[in-house]
């Protein structure tokens, strides 16, 4: 089981390596906005507190490994260009990991062009 | 229950009345208060009461500034984390495993960028009207707008129509059919 | 193909309205600039409703989240800041609730800071601020935050009422009987 873990944290580091460094791409944000439902509840959750954000989601499960992602795109390339850039990539690396087994991925894009006053978070 | 001001038990008119006069400049009681010394001090006490809290209300403000102090930061810091999504616009795949998508807040904040670029005016309210999520489907763009004084408004939305086709264009599968620009407001530098 | 991303700064003399439509589709530097230009407010009424300078700004967060939240669903957009001094209420008031009676006052040289020169270009002394201030800390709590309510939130008795789960008949009374103990006090002193 350790084992496994560590190969899907190894293999979670090249995918989200590959994805910044695809053309187009600014960033990755987090992949569960359900996060977001922390800051709502009350005060003591306002300042500071992160998550840790899961960048790349990604499961193994029977039948094909998942990944869902969530990015934003500097918008010097066409979004929808980037997108499929992106999972064209994905799938390369997945296809590596597990061949054989078809992925299924999910890419959202969050924001087009980048933002003025862009924090850099732990990403 | 009435309360009387200081030095008012003679004519019997209570703080209230006089308040209320101040506030609203009548009352039924108006010629008596006018005439009668006490009123005219109690009024007096009143408005120097106003006065004061008004500068008191207004150094506690200037007091309370949070500038950059780091609980104020750090909350916007937050806050920019969060990506207003809203609805979910599809986008065409190369394998039919793959969803592909960008949300709608993404490109509310693109056509803001786009249309702010173009000089002479600020976005405001930015709605897309139609199904988005359904592809190809027919939308609207509706924007308002506050535009600088002087500035030729069909000029305006004619380049602001252009500068929003162009990037929804290049960055979404939108079938746009139309482009509504609203000018709400005017300012008289770059609002 | 031109975009361009307005920073807060840059926002800085726009409209509420304006600000507040853009909030509303999701601008975060527009709802900074928002936020710059009212949390003074907010705080400040916090501040004489809890009587601690932490509470107040825990309550303030409270608020700022409330109102990024909210801010899609406001009607009037023009009508922003009584919108956020409202919520800025509810969340001092909530945390007094929560807090329990007597858990106030640690921050009292926050409230009764020691009298500066006074405003400026004025015949107000900064004791006779001190001093006033003295005297609304001295109000029993029912009355000091009705005023507040009034008069640093700008709320009308109708909505004070509501806030506070009262008759308006009530905010009326406790209004008097504040602003009647706050002229005596003050004519003494004088």
């Amino acid at each position: 089981m350790n084992n496994r873990t560590q190969d899907l944290t190894g293999l979670e580091q090249t995918v989200r390596q590959a994805v910044l460094s695809t053309d187009g791409v600014d960033r990755l944000y987090p992949a569960d906005p359900t996060w977001r439902a922390a800051l709502k509840g009350g005060l003591a959750l306002a300042t500071g507190q992160q998550t840790t954000p899961q960048d790349v989601d990604l499961k193994v499960q029977a039948q094909a490994p998942t990944v869902r992602l969530r990015i934003g795109v500097t918008g010097t390339i066409p979004a929808p260009a980037v997108a499929r850039t992106v999972s064209a990539v994905v799938r390369q690396h997945l296809l590596e990991a597990f061949p054989g087994q078809e992925p299924q991925l999910t890419v959202q894009i969050c924001a087009i062009g980048k933002d003025g006053q862009q924090q850099e978070t732990a990403m | 229950m009435t309360a009387p001001t200081p030095g008012h038990d003679d004519c019997g008119r209570t703080l209230e009345q006089l308040s209320d006069y101040l506030q609203t400049g009548a009352s039924d009681d108006q010629d008596h208060i006018e005439h009668c010394p006490q009123c005219q001090a109690g009024l007096a006490a009143l408005r120097r009461l106003d006065t004061l809290t008004k500068a008191l209300i207004e150094d506690d403000v200037k007091r309370a500034n949070p500038a950059d102090e780091p609980w104020f930061r750090s909350i916007l810091d937050n806050l920019r984390l969060e990506t207003r999504s809203g609805r979910t616009l599809p986008l065409t795949a190369n394998n039919p495993n793959d969803a592909l998508s960008e949300t709608e807040g993404s490109v509310i904040a693109l056509i803001r960028a786009a249309g702010d670029a173009v000089s002479g005016s600020t976005i405001g309210r930015c709605r897309i009207d139609g199904d988005l999520t359904v592809p190809g489907a027919p939308v609207r763009v509706d924007l308002n707008v506050t535009a600088v004084w002087g500035t030729s408004l069909y000029g305006l939305a004619d380049e602001l129509r252009k500068a929003v086709a162009d990037a929804l264009a290049a960055h979404t599968e939108l079938n746009v059919t139309a482009i509504n620009i609203t000018v709400t407001d005017l300012a008289t530098e770059q609002p | 193909m031109n975009l361009f991303r307005r920073t807060a700064a840059s926002l800085q003399s726009s409209s509420d309205a304006l600000l507040a439509e853009r909030a509303a589709g999701g601008d975060i530097d527009a709802f900074e600039a928002l936020a710059r230009r009212h949390t003074p407010a907010m705080r400040a009424q916090a501040r004489r409703l809890t009587r601690s300078a932490s509470d107040a700004d825990d309550a303030v967060q409270d608020a700022l989240l409330r109102a990024w939240s909210g801010i899609p669903d406001l009607r009037e957009p023009a009508a922003v800041r009584g919108w956020m001094m409202r919520i800025a209420a509810n969340s001092a008031l909530a945390l007094i609730r929560r807090r329990g009676p007597g858990m106030a006052s640690e921050d009292e040289l926050v409230l009764h800071p020691d009298p500066g020169p006074g405003p400026e270009a004025s015949s107000i002394s900064g004791s006779a601020l001190t001093h006033l201030g003295h005297a609304l800390s001295g109000l029993p709590e029912h009355q000091r935050q009705c005023w507040v309510l009034r008069e640093m939130g700008g709320l009308s008795y109708e909505e004070i009422a509501k806030v506070l789960d009262i008759s308006e008949t009530s905010v009326r009374g406790r209004i008097t009987r504040a602003r009647s103990t706050l002229v005596k006090e003050m004519e003494a002193w004088r």
